[in-house]
């Protein structure tokens, strides 16, 4: 039994950007991305384990907590990461000031690595927003007590639903 | 002088994983993935202000992203409402890290890191996406400033920062006054404390036109295609690349 990964994670922006005065218009049209292309394995530029889901947060400050050992990929194997590599969240709210909280924030077993080794760290991510972290070369190291993130619902009106990735190396 | 800008703010991840046993093989091929597009103008999915540099970071350099920084046309960037930030440590070297957040700067931008310590660690040839399209980060006198820190090995290391977001003068379009105080938002961030919503409809500034529509598509494609085969195969070869790209288009 074996495993196998390919997995590109590419972030950035795409712009057109225009200032015309009496003379003449100029225009600065650019595209800046990073693409990060895994192939199968441990090291650096390596990945073997990937995460895919979909929260579903209730009002009231609901919590999710994600144990990157425990969770248990589509083939039903438990994750068991040791390192990882790339993060993206999704918040597929739409509703203004629905936002969620992403980090660790103080739970138990903290992955606070991304958010700087702040046990109470967290991003908050709007309705609509993406949040995307990557670190291909030196990862984030997963050990028994630095393994989970949470997600914490912070919104206002509704539930709200979260997508989420998590790449990283058993 | 008039102004246009568009912009598109892209996350992705695309991947297949594949599992394999003595039968046979199974993988699953996906695409998790957000676009959003930005037309030009202020409030939600709308921006009028983008700033790009390269900066070498060797200590501490602290981004003020109301009234310092000249864009690549060389007008003051006010921003009063960030929508997106992209940034990216260009080392290629292990342990040359960066720090991106308040950081205990002056006037410390708080919203997406929320606490005034609050900080994201971007490793060499990492990235940090935050987009946040419909609300924004509101931005005011006492909090429009962000650092990036080195916390490397090699001595520099160069980090390509983007930001998108509305301009504005902290003084609400139907103020009349002249006061140059800048402690009025605009923003309509009512309710929850870590709301950070600002919207505004009207434009304070008197230069630019455009009234612009938004399109915000949003593709969460495929939810997986599962294939299944006899193989067993289990091999891939895939040469592990990062390329990064800062392009010039024509359109």
């Amino acid at each position: 039994m074996s495993n196998t990964l390919e997995c590109t994670n590419s972030c950035g922006l795409k712009w057109a950007f225009e200032k015309a005065d009496e003379i003449g218009v100029a225009r600065d049209a650019r595209t800046a991305k990073q693409a990060t292309v895994y192939e199968q394995g441990t090291g650096a530029g390596k990945a073997n384990v990937i995460y895919r889901a979909q929260i579903h947060l209730t009002l009231g400050y609901s919590v999710v907590d994600l144990n990157l050992k425990t969770l248990l990929d589509i083939y039903a194997d438990a994750m068991g990461s040791t390192s990882v590599k790339a993060i993206f969240f999704q918040n597929r709210a739409t509703g203004a000031g629905d936002n969620v909280r992403i980090g660790p924030q103080g739970c138990a077993n903290p992955l606070s690595a991304p958010w700087g080794s702040v046990a109470a760290g967290y991003n908050l991510l709007g309705p609509g927003g993406i949040l995307d972290i990557n670190n291909p070369i030196d990862g984030y190291a997963v050990t028994a007590t630095a393994k989970t993130i949470r997600v914490q619902h912070s919104g206002i009106t509704y539930p709200i639903d979260v997508d989420f990735a998590v790449l990283g190396v058993r | 002088m008039a102004t246009s800008l568009t912009a598109k703010v892209k996350g992705e991840v695309n991947f297949s994983y594949g599992k394999t046993d003595t039968l046979a093989e199974v993988a699953e091929t996906l695409l998790v993935s957000n676009v959003q597009s930005y037309t030009f103008g202020l409030g939600s999915s709308k921006a009028d202000v983008i700033y790009r540099r390269r900066y070498t970071v060797t200590g501490n350099t602290d981004i003020t992203v109301y009234g310092t920084l000249t864009d690549i046309f060389g007008d003051t960037v006010n921003t009063e409402v960030l929508r997106g930030i992209f940034l990216h440590n260009r080392s290629s070297t292990a342990g040359d890290n960066i720090y991106v957040g308040p950081l205990s700067c002056s006037n410390p931008l708080l919203f997406p890191w929320v606490d005034a310590n609050g900080k994201n660690l971007v490793g060499p040839g990492g990235t940090l996406l935050l987009d946040n399209p419909l609300d924004g980060y509101a931005i005011e006198d006492n909090a429009d400033t962000f650092r990036i820190q080195y916390q490397g090995t090699s001595g520099s290391i160069d980090v390509d920062l983007l930001f998108l977001g509305n301009s504005g003068d902290f003084v609400s379009s139907s103020s009349t006054s002249s006061s140059s105080s800048k402690s009025v938002s605009s923003s309509s961030s009512s309710v929850s404390s870590e709301s950070s919503s600002s919207s505004r409809s009207a434009s304070t500034s008197s230069s630019s036109t455009i009234q612009v529509s938004m399109s915000s598509s949003s593709s969460r494609s495929s939810m997986s295609s599962q294939s299944s085969s006899s193989t067993s195969s289990s091999t891939v070869v895939a040469s592990g690349s990062s390329s990064s790209s800062t392009s010039s288009e024509t359109t």
